[in-house]
């Protein structure tokens, strides 16, 4: 993983982490789906997301971010829609 | 995108739809069914179905979790029983069911600019819809929840109309209303409430993709202070999912909506108070919030709390509540706030019983029954289960609540049901499901609805018995997630794996579900592994 792609994660997981209430040494990977986490059901994954949009200053087509299947294809979703804002 | 349709292109496109089926030879008596993502080809081909004389319904389409091979194996127990002459789908739904169904015979067809071209005027005789009697079947209403044991409501046409006429009264609904709605034509709120109030009414109905809706929520706000609807149905689930999706900062005009009716689960005080403390400063007041009591077999409304007034809370003994008796709270015995369903609409008359049947006076709990001048006639080719819920004019909803001041309250259900988004769930089906899993002692898994802190939420927790405790910490809590996904479109919020004899019994040696559930929720059961309980 490059140092971009790791920095990605960090700022994804901590979005992730936030929104689903997780400790902060749990670890999220790009492999990590929605079976993974208490609570990650279509509600709280756009909560997910309107907090992924406002970290990342972008806004996330609509109907690919529904369905998305791990963490990493979020992350994907996140490069292709040009997010680059949030120093957090 | 905003697509505007007038009720005379609507008439035009669904007398198109008529004129295709009677084409095929469809025509009284005949079951059409309509599993369509959002479209107005919902709207087109339902009426279509009306005019042309057929029993249209819609039902719900597989979400992108779902296993469509499951969808369809367990559609194809519901068709055989329903026996539809067609079913109205899109490509994709279509090419799964012959992929997935050997033989799959059932005509089907995906909607199409084409198919609703306007052709010549119709007269009454091409239509024979136009021609219906009062007491004719007009339609299936079915019921959310598991497809294999859905049942199609019967409602014909006196019982929509008359239901309408009598609700829109309570609503005092006037010829400036209009409505705006999220939900899914197969659920009786976005049928009912607003697209056959809007039709029959002659009103506005601005209606918004649900899936969209879902992931943003605020568009439905950016509808209202665009269109400036007067009425508004939601789902306690939905008022909660606003708030916590929308983004803090923003403001929106919603001053023009005079009701935010509640409705299809359990109403929460604590909701209400939630969504006013966000949404005062937009213009929502208390009375705006208002809450109905509803269900597909009396077409929709029995209960709705009257327009202009504030919802009644009261706030009740804690301790006599859970034996069964309404009385104001005391100091020692711990509260709770209980929020009305309102007073019964014209025609609808409430009894709240005991188990053996007997009426008890107001501020008991029991179950609650319904009659009323325009209850269904039955479930569709379902005449045993009609004899067991309709008896002597009443039908026996399962729900669970009390009168109070004339008013209903809701308080629970004598199943095992779980209402989750606005979606019904049985705990024994979810528990089946699991029992099937390698490394789950069999017979040893409850499946029970609790309250999500964070979000406001009734969510599903699983508490389950392993054959050794489930070391792994999450492996076993991701196999039954996928499977509850797949199989029931269902997500489980939390799994707790347990030890053998954790799980407590009911004295005749059944896993109690209401005695494991109080045990969960006082943190008194542990999980064996390291699957994270819910906070």
């Amino acid at each position: 993983m490059s140092l971009a792609e790791d920095e990605l994660l960090r700022r994804v997981s901590a979005v992730v982490r936030t929104t689903f209430g997780l400790p902060p040494g749990y670890v999220v990977s790009a492999a990590t789906t929605s079976a993974d986490i208490d609570g990650w059901d279509s509600l709280s994954h756009s909560i997910l997301i309107m907090g992924i949009e406002e970290q990342f200053g972008v806004e996330l087509p609509m109907e690919r971010a529904f369905e998305l299947h791990d963490v990493g294809e979020l992350m994907d979703l996140i490069g292709e829609a040009g997010g680059e804002r949030g120093v957090d | 995108m905003v697509e505007t349709i007038t009720f005379g292109a609507l008439y035009e496109r669904a007398t198109a739809y008529a004129r295709f089926y009677r084409t095929r030879g469809i025509g009284e008596g005949d079951i059409v069914i309509i599993i369509l993502r959002h479209t107005p080809h919902l709207y087109y081909s339902f009426l279509g179905a009306l005019l042309a004389g057929a029993i249209p319904s819609f039902m719900p389409f597989p979400s992108a979790k779902q296993r469509s091979d499951i969808y369809w194996h367990d559609h194809e127990r519901l068709f055989e029983r329903l026996r539809p002459r067609l079913i109205v789908t899109y490509a994709e739904n279509r090419d799964a069911a012959h992929a997935h169904i050997e033989n799959f015979s059932i005509e089907t067809v995906v909607p199409t600019a084409e198919l609703c071209q306007p052709g010549t005027d119709a007269v009454a005789s091409d239509l024979p819809g136009l021609g219906a009697a009062p007491d004719d079947l007009a339609c299936l209403q079915h019921s959310s929840g598991t497809t294999g044991l859905k049942k199609g409501v019967m409602l014909t046409h006196r019982e929509i109309l008359d239901h309408t006429e009598a609700y829109s009264k309570r609503l005092s609904f006037i010829a400036g209303d209009s409505i705006v709605s999220w939900l899914p034509l197969y659920h009786d709120m976005g049928f009912i409430a607003c697209f056959m109030t809007s039709l029959i009414e002659g009103t506005h109905l601005i209606a918004l993709d649900p899936f969209e809706w879902v992931m943003r929520p605020q568009l439905l706000l950016e509808a209202i202070e665009r269109y400036r609807p007067s009425l508004c149905w939601l789902p306690n689930f939905a008022f909660s999912h606003i708030v916590n999706a929308t983004q803090p900062s923003a403001t929106f005009d919603l001053s023009s909506v005079r009701a935010f009716i509640n409705c299809s689960e359990p109403c929460k005080p604590g909701t209400f108070e939630r969504f006013l403390n966000r949404f005062e400063s937009c213009g929502v007041r208390r009375n705006n919030l208002h809450v109905c009591y509803a269900l597909a077999e009396n077409v929709f409304g029995a209960t709705q709390t009257v327009p202009g007034n504030a919802a009644a809370v009261i706030n009740v003994d804690a301790h006599r509540f859970s034996t069964g008796e309404i009385v104001p709270a005391r100091a020692d015995n711990g509260a709770q706030d209980l929020l009305s369903c309102g007073p019964a609409l014209d025609g609808v008359s409430i009894s709240v019983r005991d188990v053996d049947g007997a009426v008890l006076p107001p501020n008991r709990i029991g179950e609650i029954f319904v009659a009323s001048q325009y209850l269904f006639s039955g479930y569709y080719l379902q005449p045993e289960l009609t004899e067991a819920k309709l008896r002597d004019g009443w039908y026996q909803t399962g729900d669970v609540g009390f009168m109070h001041d004339g008013e209903l309250f809701v308080t629970g259900r004598v199943d095992d049901m779980l209402i989750v988004n606005g979606r019904n769930y049985y705990a024994h089906e979810i528990e089946y499901l699991i029992s099937e899993l390698p490394g789950v002692l069999p017979g040893r898994s409850v499946a029970i609805g609790v309250d999500d802190q964070q979000y406001d939420a009734t969510v599903v927790v699983v508490l389950v018995e392993c054959t050794e405790p489930d070391a792994s910490g999450g492996d076993l809590a991701r196999v039954i997630r996928r499977r509850i996904l797949e199989r029931l479109g269902l997500a489980i919020h939390s799994v707790v794996s347990l030890r053998s004899g954790q799980l407590v019994k009911t004295t005749s040696g059944k896993i109690s579900r209401i005695k494991n559930r109080e045990l969960y929720i006082q943190g008194a059961l542990t999980a064996s592994g390291d699957v994270p309980a819910i906070s």
